[in-house]
């Protein structure tokens, strides 16, 4: 009876090590290697942009509701510096007041565009995502309404 | 007299499992003959006020006091919009609650309306499905169980904007769903795609449509995983996948399928992409390769429509982009017997093969040349001989 006892105690605290790791590893920032470096440059050089910061993120406006929502909002309330590209053709006057609102804010480089030609390169980013291109590998994320703060608030 | 003939009647060609019962496959291989295409005979334009959208994902079709009607759910003002197809009758909104029992979620996945004072609609995560009159207001609840053969919970959805509808018979709903698995996994194509369900005993009675074997290996197809079901006059249901040309035909209370094969249409057999991929892998692919969408009943003229997409470049000359629209689309027309009679190219950069149905005046297409906001316009197409 001890013996199960003291297995069940040491299963237990095996799997609160495990919850803990788990928790950690979603708390921290994971951000996965970007295989699509040089379409992202190219696509930076039709747009003519020159990037301010080492974290950027691509926007388009007429994708994931929720994820662009909760986006714009930790952009508003962030003091962290970004590049933002704004992207997308039919775009909700909603949304397009909120992105407005952005250029007021002098943490944050805002590029547009306006011709939505992030759609003719391989960006991989069909939703909003933040890119780290600090190092030459470039890594990146997609950012969704339950990790954005992570991201994106200081 | 039938241009296109049924080659050969073949054969148990394999068998595949099916929850507990093993099913066999029965082929039978038809050949192609042109005869029939479509001629775009008309536009209609339907005037519509603020609170109408000019498309609707989500849609069924009614008759009021013998008019037809277009009702579509409208996901920006959470309402039924009931727009009539002829000039002359007017539009009128089902506004539903925001909150409170009698409330809908603009996120729903399916609404059916059995009669204006009996509307049933379904969420997938949620543990009721609701019954509402015309006043908007819950005549009642029930509670809703759907497992399947192996006691796994599935959640009803309904993919309408791919053609994907749900079915609703006097006594059973034909419901497609899906599992609470990882849609890259292999294990989620192990399961059944349409459970038949008794709303009076909340239970599942039957299952079908079991994933063809190119959905069960190392390749993946995203989107275009989601199946058609469409029902026959004969009573049987048609299941067609977009990366699978053949259809298969169901009966139930039967452990046969019966596999129509189209040897011409070999060029729609689509491989889809590598199960790592990521998404951006996936469309591309998704623009470039072949497929099909929806198979649709025409009880008018005794016909099928089904639409597919052909290859196409992912680049234009200079660069850019294609998109799916970009590409030729075709409707191939299948005579009652499910026989080929021909096909018709449709010029998909001005009618949207998303927003389709069958009125006893022809095929609606939507139009996407609208003049002006408060217009819903649609190409209706007749049959016609070459």
């Amino acid at each position: 009876m001890t013996m199960k006892w003291s297995s069940v105690f040491s299963s237990f605290r095996i799997i609160k090590v495990a919850l803990l790791l788990l928790l950690v590893s979603c708390t921290g920032s994971k951000m996965e290697p970007y295989v699509y470096g040089q379409e992202f440059e190219a696509y930076l050089e039709a747009i003519d942009a020159k990037l301010d910061f080492e974290k950027v993120i691509l926007l388009p406006l007429d994708s994931c509701g929720l994820c662009v929502e909760q986006v714009l909002e930790d952009l508003q309330k962030s003091n962290q510096g970004f590049s933002v590209i704004f992207s997308g053709e039919k775009n909700s006057p909603d949304r397009v007041e909120k992105a407005k609102k952005l250029f007021q804010k002098e943490n944050l480089q805002i590029i547009i565009d306006e011709n939505s030609k992030s759609k003719s390169f391989d960006l991989n980013a069909f939703s909003p995502i933040i890119l780290d291109v600090s190092k030459k590998e470039y890594s990146y994320a997609s950012l969704s309404p339950q990790n954005s703060p992570e991201y994106i608030l200081d | 007299m039938r241009n296109s003939l049924i080659a050969a009647i073949l054969v148990l060609s394999g068998c595949t499992q099916n929850a507990e019962n093993v099913t066999f496959h029965e082929e039978l291989v038809h050949q192609f003959g042109e005869q029939k295409t479509l001629i775009h005979s008309e536009t209609r334009t339907i005037l519509i006020d603020s609170l109408s959208l000019p498309f609707y994902d989500y849609f069924q079709l009614i008759n009021r006091d013998e008019s037809p009607y277009l009702v579509g759910f409208n996901r920006q003002s959470v309402s039924l919009d009931f727009i009539p197809l002829r000039q002359g009758d007017a539009i009128d909104h089902l506004v539903f609650a925001d909150d409170g029992p009698n409330a809908v979620d603009a996120d729903l996945d399916i609404i059916h309306l059995f009669s204006e004072d009996s509307i049933v609609t379904i969420q997938d995560r949620a543990l009721r499905f609701k019954v509402l009159n015309r006043e908007g207001k819950l005549i009642n609840s029930y509670r809703k169980t759907i497992r399947d053969f192996k006691g796994v919970e599935m959640y009803p959805v309904s993919y309408s904007y791919l053609g994907q509808w749900p079915v609703f018979l006097d006594s059973v709903w034909v419901l497609p769903v899906y599992p609470d698995l990882n849609v890259k996994k292999k294990l989620y194509y192990e399961r059944n795609k349409f459970m038949i369900y008794d709303p009076v005993k909340d239970e599942v009675v039957d299952e079908f449509g079991a994933y063809p074997q190119m959905y069960r290996g190392d390749n993946y197809f995203d989107v275009l995983r989601e199946p058609n079901l469409t029902p026959t006059p004969q009573g049987t249901f048609l299941v067609t996948f977009p990366a699978d040309p053949g259809i298969y035909e169901y009966q139930l209370d039967s452990d046969t399928v019966i596999y129509h094969r189209y040897e011409e249409w070999g060029r729609f057999f689509n491989e889809g992409v590598d199960r790592d991929a990521d998404l951006q892998q996936f469309v591309n692919h998704y623009i470039s390769s072949a497929w099909f969408q929806q198979l649709i009943y025409d009880p008018f003229r005794e016909v099928y429509y089904r639409f597919g997409k052909e290859q196409q470049d992912l680049r234009k000359s200079d660069g850019e982009k294609n998109t799916a629209f970009d590409a030729e689309w075709k409707i191939f027309l299948l005579d009652k017997d499910l026989n080929p009679m021909g096909a018709y190219s449709l010029d998909s950069k001005r009618f949207n093969p998303l927003f389709t149905f069958v009125s006893k005046e022809g095929l609606f297409i939507y139009d996407n040349q609208r003049e002006h906001d408060d217009e819903m316009v649609f190409g209706i197409f007749q049959l016609s001989d070459y």
